[in-house]
């Protein structure tokens, strides 16, 4: 991908973005579509925002392609529990003011308790697969607009229920979904599993909700309940996982009962700034050239889930999860002014400074021109490490179903990247553990090293069955979050070249 | 000579009039030109009495849905013999918000307004330090245009909800901060900006910043020269709320988020030489009684480059928005300060930045060289810099209990009403009228109410409007 066709995939994703502030966006430039870029653009950025219905684009599961479709969306405002004081209108001619009729403070109908979003979607792509979704989220509108003082000894806003005082609010969140994938891969099951790839198709259909509660602004407690029946629909391929596998080998295969799944969560989600508190006026210039400036979001998770199994309690088990991404930011702040002038010697150590803190076209013929300026931002890249861990516990001649199983390789059925040398869900199996670190840079590289396998048991991922692979590539981000990667990765099985998207949300 | 402007931080909310936010303060400041209570207009329904205006603004619901404030409603909205150039009136607001809401009592809802119980921050903010009471909208027009103007003294042209080419092609003051100048900016956004769409942005994206991070900067001295934050557009559905205050998004979150940059910026090592801005993009089809001024092109500016006029409306930008909100807060600005001197608009933002930040650079348009600049409102210097930090309230929701609290005739007066107090007193004093008594002995709501009663009065008797 050229830098001009980054631009352009950034810019497109930032009109997006952009886009809510323009409510009033509509359909009516589209008759003239070919007429102008003007009306072009508008017409196409109606037809991907405008409310209700609009339309959308999204990745499926990693085999499947990027589908395309339709959402119809419903959002309410949050708006707090009371209802406007009583209308007090002046008389015609007068002047004289009468005070806010506020004495009567209004008691909420109970339709008037929640505030609620809700979207349906329907997306296909090439090969066949598709996805529809309906989701509803409730949030109750028992809290009240409140502050409180922050560790910068700043008010600060939040939401109040009773004792706590968070950013986020409780919300109960529903979900039902039908999803039919045409190619999901197959290895087999376990750490050594051979290269020969299978494939099978699978379709889900559940119903969920979930109920999240913040305790804090980094802590929060989740718990959630699922009624999910999969089914995999026979292939005639020779390479089909029905053709070439049995129960023993495939557990799951032959029958997929409907499951009832619970869980409970605990997450925390902290965000540290590391920057001391300096008076850089600029008449002030002391001190060093730049003091460190770090953002340290610290995102982890701890689940535990409950799988039983309708009609084969052979089929039952449980799972503890751990996730974790620790992501630091690394930038410092200038303290100094540096002029052209000012820089004696090699100019390379400057250069690459200025380009750090955001180059504001200096000209290096010109003395007076400000290589550096006090409070200018430099950013030096973001470390992201992450591990995945799931160990599965299942009763005396009961199996994990291989389609519930997790995966390493490649990208998982919930797009989780792995071990990017390896292809997508190339190993299977009860317990896997997955670790990696991306260190990105400046000019959007991206290096970045993998870990991870599969075992029957948690006490099997050894360190004698651990697949490692490290690569370079680039990625674009957009406001934090990594929507499109291309690499190079270099593991045991050899380099894999791979441009991998991150499409997750429906835009 | 006035304190110089070493950080200057502009909050740009949404869609409200200035007689919406703050008319109703000239019941405690009679210099301010805002309601006196009999401004009215022409009813949807015209066989029943004219509209009013009234004191009764809520939180939310009474401008749903979104009045119009494009163009052609602009239009009807402060001329209703529709024709905005020549004498406007500034009487059709309520029948062009029939047109939307197709209901003559809830269309009568574009001339409630918020007195200052019940926008206590922004009014509290206006009153302590100063209010601009001629700060007009750069287009007679929507969200959009308004904000490019701020930026670029320009909309490229676009009088419209365009996203994609006004906001792509501008040119901004942005691109001035560059290396002759020692300045440099930041965007604070919330997750959303015009601005992300822009095509010299696009490529300095380290200049935004997350919201989340605003605070942080501002008590660690990390700000830049100039600050520009943006509100938060829309609810995240996950807990995070809307706080631009655009109806019929709650006015009490945006408050909040004023009072949450208030106190930042009241603990930045900076804060003795910052000038923070409150500014309202446009007046979002809600009711205001000044008409908008128009424009003409000085002749010695003719060589400059001229906002581009829009087909088909044929509009050349000479004539400017509705009224909006403008509050000038800083250590540097004593209480009561009212700035009327000249016509103000966001071009007047563009114009002041490169006059502080980057003088050597070129102005954008002819609209940027008229726009008067601001540089001179810190006019307290040296020792009289003020030390104090303001009190501020809580938000009010909508009949929610605090108003009620204040009002029991036993409760304590709210910080608010002492404040309010203390300003008609020292009105009364400019003016060489005698004050009924000495606010400072004064502790019960009912007792500064009573007050506050007789200084109108007296304000009244000596024939200045109540």
């Amino acid at each position: 991908m050229t830098m001009s066709s980054r631009l352009r995939l950034s810019l497109v994703l930032a009109i997006l973005l952009s886009s809510a502030l323009a409510r009033a966006q509509t359909f009516h430039t589209c008759p003239a579509f070919f007429q102008n870029p003007h009306d072009t653009l508008d017409c196409l950025e109606a037809i991907f925002s405008e409310d209700p219905l609009h339309a959308t684009f999204s990745g499926m599961p990693p085999g499947n392609g990027i589908a395309v479709g339709a959402v119809l969306e419903q959002n309410t405002h949050y708006v707090s529990p009371f209802a406007p004081p009583t209308t007090t209108r002046l008389a015609p001619g007068t002047a004289e003011l009468q005070p806010p009729n506020t004495s009567t403070s209004t008691v909420p109908a109970l339709g008037s308790l929640w505030s609620a979003d809700g979207r349906i979607s329907a997306i296909g792509s090439a090969n066949g697969s598709w996805a529809a979704t309906g989701m509803l989220t409730l949030m109750p509108r028992g809290y009240k607009p409140s502050h409180r003082v922050d560790r910068n000894g700043v008010q600060v806003q939040c939401n109040k229920l009773a004792f706590l005082c968070t950013g986020k609010i409780f919300g109960l969140h529903f979900e039902s979904a039908h999803r039919s994938l045409e190619t999901i891969s197959f290895y087999g099951i376990g750490p050594k599993s051979p290269t020969i790839k299978y494939t099978y198709r699978q379709n889900d259909t559940y119903g969920s909700f979930r109920a999240s509660l913040p305790i804090a602004d980094w802590l929060a407690v989740e718990s959630g309940l699922e009624v999910r029946q999969t089914d995999l629909p026979p292939t005639t391929n020779s390479n089909s996982v029905s053709a070439n596998f049995t129960v023993a080998t495939a557990p799951g295969l032959t029958a997929q009962p409907t499951f009832t799944h619970s869980y409970v969560a605990l997450r925390t989600a902290p965000l540290l700034y590391v920057s001391p508190k300096t008076d850089d006026r600029d008449e002030n210039h002391t001190g060093p050239l730049m003091k460190p400036y770090l953002l340290l979001t610290l995102r982890n998770s701890a689940e535990y889930h409950w799988y039983a199994a309708h009609s084969d309690p052979a089929s039952s088990f449980q799972q503890f999860v751990l996730d974790s991404d620790e992501n630091i930011q690394i930038a410092t702040m200038t303290r100094h002014y540096v002029q052209v002038q000012d820089i004696k010697g090699s100019r390379l150590w400057y250069k690459m400074l200025a380009r750090d803190c955001g180059d504001t076209g200096i000209d290096w013929s010109k003395p007076l021109d400000y290589v550096l300026k006090v409070r200018q931002r430099c950013n030096y890249g973001n470390l992201d490490i992450r591990a995945h861990m799931v160990a599965s516990r299942t009763g005396p001649g009961s199996s994990v179903p291989f389609y519930l199983q997790p995966t390493v390789g490649g990208s998982d059925i919930d797009s989780r990247l792995s071990l990017r040398a390896y292809p997508d869900y190339r190993f299977r199996g009860p317990d896997a553990l997955a670790v990696q670190a991306d260190l990105s840079l400046p000019l959007d590289l991206l290096v970045f090293y993998d870990a991870g396998t599969v075992g029957p048991a948690f006490s099997s991922l050894s360190f004698g069955h651990l697949r490692q692979d490290a690569g370079l590539g680039f990625g674009i981000s957009l406001q934090g979050n990594l929507v499109a990667q291309a690499y190079m990765a270099w593991g045991s099985s050899g380099a894999v070249p791979t441009f991998g998207y991150n499409f997750s949300k429906l835009f | 000579m006035p304190t110089q402007i070493q950080r200057l931080v502009v909050l740009m909310l949404e869609n409200r009039s200035f007689d919406h936010m703050l008319g109703f303060l000239k019941q405690t400041n009679p210099n301010i030109n805002g309601l006196t209570g009999v401004e009215w207009n022409y009813p949807a329904d015209e066989l029943a009495p004219n509209v009013v205006v009234s004191n009764d603004a809520g939180d939310v619901q009474d401008l749903d849905p979104d009045p119009n404030h494009e163009f052609i409603h602009v239009t009807n909205q402060i001329s209703s013999t529709g024709d905005p150039v020549g004498n406007p009136d500034m009487k059709g607001f309520v029948r062009d918000y029939f047109t939307d809401c197709h209901d003559a009592t809830h269309a009568a809802g574009i001339m409630k307004c918020f007195t200052p119980a019940t926008l206590p921050i922004l009014s509290t903010l206006a009153t302590q330090y100063a209010v601009c009471d001629r700060w007009f909208a750069s287009v007679p027009g929507s969200t959009i245009p308004n904000r490019l103007f701020v930026h670029g003294a320009s909309s490229a042209g676009s009088l419209t909800q365009d996203v994609v080419v006004g906001p792509f092609t501008l040119h901004t003051i942005f691109e001035s901060f560059d290396a002759t100048t020692p300045h440099d900016f930041a965007i604070y956004t919330s997750g959303s900006s015009v601005l992300l769409a822009n095509r010299y942005l696009v490529q300095h994206l380290d200049k935004f910043r997350s919201y989340a991070q605003f605070v942080f900067d501002a008590t660690h001295g990390n700000l830049p020269a100039y600050t520009f934050i943006e509100p938060a557009y829309d609810d995240d559905g996950n807990g995070g709320f809307a706080n631009s205050q655009h109806p019929d998004f709650p006015v009490d979150r945006g408050e909040a988020l004023i009072r949450e940059i208030y106190y930042a910026l009241t603990k930045s090592p900076d804060w003795k030489s910052t000038l923070f801005l409150i500014l309202y993009d446009e007046h979002g089809g809600i009711f205001d009684h000044v008409p908008p001024p128009i424009l003409t092109c000085d002749p010695a500016n003719a060589g400059l480059p001229v906002p581009p006029a829009t087909p088909p409306d044929v509009f050349d930008f000479t004539r400017l928005g509705v009224r909006v909100p403008a509050v000038f807060v800083s250590p540097c600005i004593p209480p009561n300060t009212v700035i009327n001197d000249q016509n103000y608009e966001h071009s007047s933002v563009v114009a002041t930045v490169r006059k502080l930040f980057c003088p050597g650079s070129q102005p954008l348009t002819w609209r940027e060289v008229q726009a008067p600049t601001f540089e001179n409102v810190l006019t307290l210097t040296g020792s009289a810099i003020r030390n104090d930090v303001v009190n501020l309230p809580n938000p009010v929701v909508s009949g929610g209990v605090d108003i009620n609290a204040a009002a029991a005739p036993t409760a304590p007066a709210t910080d608010l009403s002492v404040l309010m107090a203390a300003a008609m007193q020292y009105s009364l004093q400019q003016r060489g009228l005698a004050p009924p008594g000495n606010y400072q002995t004064l502790t019960t709501a009912a007792q500064i109410a009573n007050y506050l009663q007789q200084a109108q009065q007296i304000s009244k008797a000596a024939g200045g409007a109540s």
